[in-house]
């Protein structure tokens, strides 16, 4: 349940080092492209989902960032690109409600080099309330792409690290300087119980301690400064602490504290905090908030509900055929065959010691309590539906990958998809104070819009356009995105392959999983920096044992296309990866057995 | 399977008001009351939550269960006044001094080791901080309510306020010798607790000079200094971590120097050297029952520490200070009669009304008398008898443990990614997760959940 960084960024390191008097930084390569030619757009023949339950048929009409008009039969201005909708699904762009998207990965620190691990400095002890994530936002990250193709259009962005990081800010998700697309500067105060790496707060209890003493000295600080302000004479000027001064607004119930609280017991402890202190508070990716369900309905706290959720036990992946479709010989066979199995089974049981047979009975009831326990998880969503707590969702805990495939899961598991949809656009737009500006598709409030093939949250769904601030990115099809299979190729590709790219003086390796997925390939490549962190290929193409594909890395802002070119031969693949203009290396990757 | 039914109990328990209370009567026991002799063939009513009477051919009221005790022993749930279950953080072992720090802010009421410790008839536990600093942290009063969801609903409502303080290696080991800061020896630690005395009263005047006028500049707020004014001003209990005799002397003269006389030592295995002393000062002594030589200063031992301590006049406890022991105080408390040759009341007074007293609860718990809280262990055999077994635990009148009807797997929170193998697999590597405890517990101060190898003493 971590947020992990791209893939692929340590081979894109090596092959950065590789090159000599490489010492200005790469453009990002949005400033590259070409500008667009209008920033008018009329979206023909769409069904409008103007908000959550509200479905029509029409156009929408974007223009200079902003909506200007939806309706039924909207007549093309003369300067707009029309794009044909085809019946697709306008959805109104997605809101993060509390995110690190956009901010440089924080380098691994060491054990800090503190003489007194009871009084380290304030950044050393994780309180900086003082700083403001507007200083980190850089829109040029990957992360941002990445998030912005699953529909984005705004994040509420944290700064990251301790106890009290700094304050958040609203960005728009376009492409541009920061300073334009900021929506709201020192929008929060972030917060988490996260203690500080072997120095005072050390522990969660620690960091309630601290958190009452930086609260009760703002409260000083700003009633000393009130009065101040209002007769200075014979009184001496407050002495600047900047954590403090940073912190009197949250006293003053002017800033929103949002503080993470994923488990029962941090909600717990986080709304004890509150009650004790009295901000305002936001509970921010709540991952098992439902035993604490009264109260935050007592408390009426507005929730962040986290989209990640633990990993689903694996099935069985035997394939069973329809018992309907077979043939009576297949039945008849397909039942011999199970009791076989049962009587193997019973026989092996036989063998085992009384010891054995109760660990084993354990073992399953344990399974059984933990698979209940992970549809709780995936239920949380839908009881708290039903218990009228009304969320948003966050994804400052998922990686933008699983959002849709863990939306699915909440869904199956009773969140009605109005209340999904609702808690990443308007709720999201409610909690943030910015629902005049975003949420919804109206007339007026930003073109930020997500297209899909088929209804957003249908299995087979694809995003197809996604328009921030009246921006336009259109994502690959399908078709055009994955290999089109060929007869046997399933036998032939489908598993993991471990590959290396010699590069003179290094060696990059890592996994290669292909997958038959219906008529199509699925590309996914990882590196043994960050395994199991998998890319997705584009391009995908197979004929002739021979594979090709194509994917983009970035390392802090630096894109890179990589094209994959393989030979196939049994459980041996050979070939070149050429790195954008640093060249081609040789590769080769041999199929893990089963 | 019967635990659904469990979660959707305790489902419903959660949303009901805080502290839920119930009515139960024990038919027919052997009540030992503690306070008022061992009455037999008697009957325990408890109505809401409280001891209502006791007696014999007492009726219930409608509704109200009953529990057949025929051929069992009644009495009162026992008391830890020194443990670490039920809690998530031990040690914050950044400072020699950090009063401003609360275990009960990191209450965990789905630690398993609540549910065995009532398996054991324990029915209140000091859920303490460690003993890495010289002055920790504060620490809460549990009621084993296991069950609950809420970790509000966990705490003792209305038990006095406690702190740890901690003598000898320990806090001279984390804080001298990895950090090179006082107290590096034992003369130092006398100075950490003179100097955190001496900066409260300083931290104290100023406030008093500012609200006054006569100091012109704001002072800093101190949670940490707020809490060492109010152990002065005798609103917190001490509860020391001590073992030689000299350092417990030491520490009555530095109380004694600012006022100070709530304290009770924990382990304080030199206690039989100083046994007068201490019933001097009025000070309790919560001992182990013969548990000694693990380090360098807890050499010089006798299992007739309790006794001794006892006889001298010193309100005296055994402890378990851990989350094996606590599931049979009862046995501990036993030893006192081989070692020192105790009365069977007197020795039941070590797991009861002693350590109540120690925590400033007697009122509430400790003893089987009419008015106190309901809270009632149910023994097979005479609770001081190698035979004893616990049948059932009562807290507030709520039956929490049930020996013929609960279900071997009480969890109450299951992690949704652990990774399930079978009790023999789990046996095996046991001891790297111990080392780890207990390097993280020293020197971090985190606890992880298996904690009943951990010896932080």
């Amino acid at each position: 349940m971590i947020n992990k960084r791209n893939a692929l960024q340590g081979l894109f390191m090596v092959i950065l080092t590789l090159i000599t008097g490489w010492t200005t930084p790469l453009k990002a390569q949005n400033s590259n492209e070409p500008k667009e030619v209008t920033a008018t757009y009329l979206l023909q023949n769409a069904h409008i989902i103007a908000k959550p339950g509200q479905s029509s048929f029409g156009s929408v009409l974007v223009r200079d960032g902003l909506i200007e008009q939806v309706g039924p039969n909207l007549r093309a201005p003369y300067d707009a690109q029309i794009i044909d909708m085809d019946s697709m699904y306008i959805y109104a762009g997605f809101i993060d409600a509390l995110s690190h998207v956009g901010l440089k990965k924080k380098e691994k620190e060491g054990r800090p080099d503190v003489k007194d691990p009871g009084n380290p400095p304030n950044n050393v002890a994780g309180i900086t309330p003082e700083h403001s994530v507007y200083d980190d936002y850089a829109p040029s990250e990957g992360s941002v792409k990445k998030l912005r193709e699953q529909g984005y259009g705004i994040a509420h962005i944290v700064p990251q690290g301790r106890m009290l990081p700094g304050m958040g800010a609203i960005f728009s998700m376009a492409e541009g300087d920061p300073s334009s697309l900021v929506i709201k500067k020192e929008a929060s105060m972030f917060s988490q119980l996260k203690s500080a790496n072997r120095v005072a707060p050390g522990t969660t209890i620690g960091v309630l301690a601290k958190y009452r003493d930086i609260y009760r000295n703002a409260e000083a600080t700003g009633k000393y400064n009130a009065k101040y302000n209002m007769n200075p004479a014979g009184m001496r000027r407050a002495q600047p602490e900047p954590a403090i001064e940073a912190f009197i607004p949250v006293v003053n119930k002017q800033m929103p504290v949002y503080f993470i609280a994923k488990s029962a017991l941090d909600v717990s402890r986080v709304i004890s905090l509150q009650k004790e202190l009295g901000f305002n508070l936001v509970l921010a990716d709540v991952e098992q908030g439902w035993p604490m369900a009264s109260k935050i309905t007592a408390g009426r706290y507005p929730v962040l509900l986290s989209m990640d959720l633990p990993d689903p036990i694996k099935e069985d992946k035997k394939e069973k055929k329809d018992e309907s479709k077979m043939t009576e010989e297949e039945k008849t066979k397909a039942a011999e065959e199970k009791a076989k199995e049962e009587a193997k089974k019973k026989k092996e049981e036989a063998k085992l010691s009384m010891l054995e047979k109760a660990n084993k009975k354990a073992k399953m009831e344990r399974e059984e309590r933990k698979k209940k326990s992970i549809k709780e998880y995936e239920s949380q969503a839908a009881m708290m539906e039903k218990k009228g707590i009304k969320f948003a969702f966050t994804g400052v805990s998922t990686k933008p990958g699983d959002i849709k495939k863990n939306l699915k899961r909440m869904i199956d598991a009773g969140l009605s998809e109005s209340t999904a949809l609702a808690a990443l656009t308007t709720n999201a737009a409610d909690q943030l104070g910015i629902s005049k500006i975003a949420g919804t598709i109206e007339k007026g409030k930003l073109a930020n819009l997500v297209v899909t093939d088929k209804p957003y949250f249908e299995e087979k769904s694809m995003i197809r356009y996604v328009f921030v601030d009246g921006q336009m990115s259109e994502m690959k099809k399908k078709e055009e995105k994955k290999g089109k299979l060929e007869k046997g190729a399933s036998t032939a590709l489908a598993g993991e392959w471990k590959y290396s790219i010699e590069i003179p003086g290094q060696t990059q390796s890592g996994t290669i999983k292909i997958t038959p997925d219906g008529d199509y390939l699925l590309v996914e490549v990882d590196s043994s920096d960050e395994p199991g962190d998998y890319e997705e290929g584009t391009s995908v193409n197979f004929k002739d044992d021979k594979l090709s594909f194509e994917m983009s890395v970035d390392n802090d802002g630096f894109q890179m296309d990589l094209t994959w070119d393989l030979d196939i031969e049994d459980n041996t693949m050979k070939g070149m990866v050429k790195a954008g203009q640093f060249g081609s290396f040789p590769v080769e990757a041999t199929r893990t057995p089963e | 399977m019967k635990y659904i039914n469990l979660i959707i109990g305790l489902f419903l328990a959660v949303t009901m008001s805080a502290q839920e209370t119930g009515s139960v009567l024990i038919k027919n026991g052997t009540v030992i009351t503690i306070t008022d002799g061992v009455k037999e063939n008697t009957d325990v009513l408890i109505q809401n939550g409280k001891i209502k009477q006791i007696g014999e051919n007492l009726s219930a009221g409608n509704g109200i269960t009953e529990i057949d005790a025929t051929g069992q022993y009644v009495m009162p749930g026992i008391v830890d006044a020194h443990s670490h279950i039920g809690i998530s953080v031990v040690n914050e072992a950044t400072n020699p001094v950090t009063a401003e720090v609360f275990t009960g802010d990191c209450v965990d009421p789905y630690d398993i080791g609540v549910y065995r410790a009532l398996a054991g008839g324990t029915t209140v536990s000091h859920a303490m901080h460690g003993s890495a600093n010289a002055i920790g942290g504060q620490c809460e009063t549990l009621k084993h309510r296991f069950g609950v969801i809420d970790p509000e609903e966990m705490k003792m409502e209305g038990a006095p306020r406690t702190i740890k303080f901690a003598l000898g290696e320990n806090p001279m080991r984390v804080h001298g010798e990895r950090n090179n800061i006082t107290p590096r020896t034992r003369m130092g630690m006398e100075q950490v607790f003179r100097k955190a005395f001496a900066d409260a009263l300083v931290y104290k005047k100023d406030w008093a000079d500012y609200n006054s006028g006569k100091l012109k500049e704001l002072p800093e707020y101190s949670l940490r200094m707020e809490t060492l004014m109010d152990i002065m001003d005798g609103e917190i209990i001490i509860h020391c971590h001590s073992y030689r005799a000299d350092e417990i002397l030491m520490l009555m003269n530095v109380l004694e120097d600012y006022g100070v006389n709530k304290i009770c030592f924990q382990h304080v295995n030199e206690g039989f050297k100083v046994a007068p002393e201490l019933a001097a000062f009025g000070a309790g002594a919560s001992v182990f029952s013969d548990w000694w030589a693990y380090k360098f200063e807890v050499y010089y031992s006798t299992a007739y520490n309790a006794a001794i301590l006892t006889k001298n006049g010193v309100v005296t406890s055994i402890n378990s200070d851990d989350a094996g022991l606590i599931r049979h105080l009862y046995h501990e408390a036993a030893k006192t009669q081989k070692y020192g040759g105790l009365t069977d009341n007197e020795a039941l007074r070590l797991i009861t009304i002693n350590p109540a007293k120690q925590l400033g609860i007697e009122n509430r718990v400790g003893s089987l008398e009419v008015g106190k809280d309901g809270d009632v262990a149910i023994f097979s055999h005479h609770p001081l008898s190698i035979y004893a077994i616990n049948q059932k635990t009562i807290i507030d009148g709520i039956v929490r443990f049930d020996i013929d009807t609960q279900p071997d797997d009480m969890r109450i929170d299951i992690n949704p990614e652990e990774s399930i193998s079978s009790f023999m697999e789990n046996m095996e590597g046991h001891e790297d997760k111990c080392m780890q405890d207990v390097y993280s517990e020293l020197f971090l101060g985190e606890k992880h959940n298996h904690s009943h190898h951990n010896h932080q003493h």
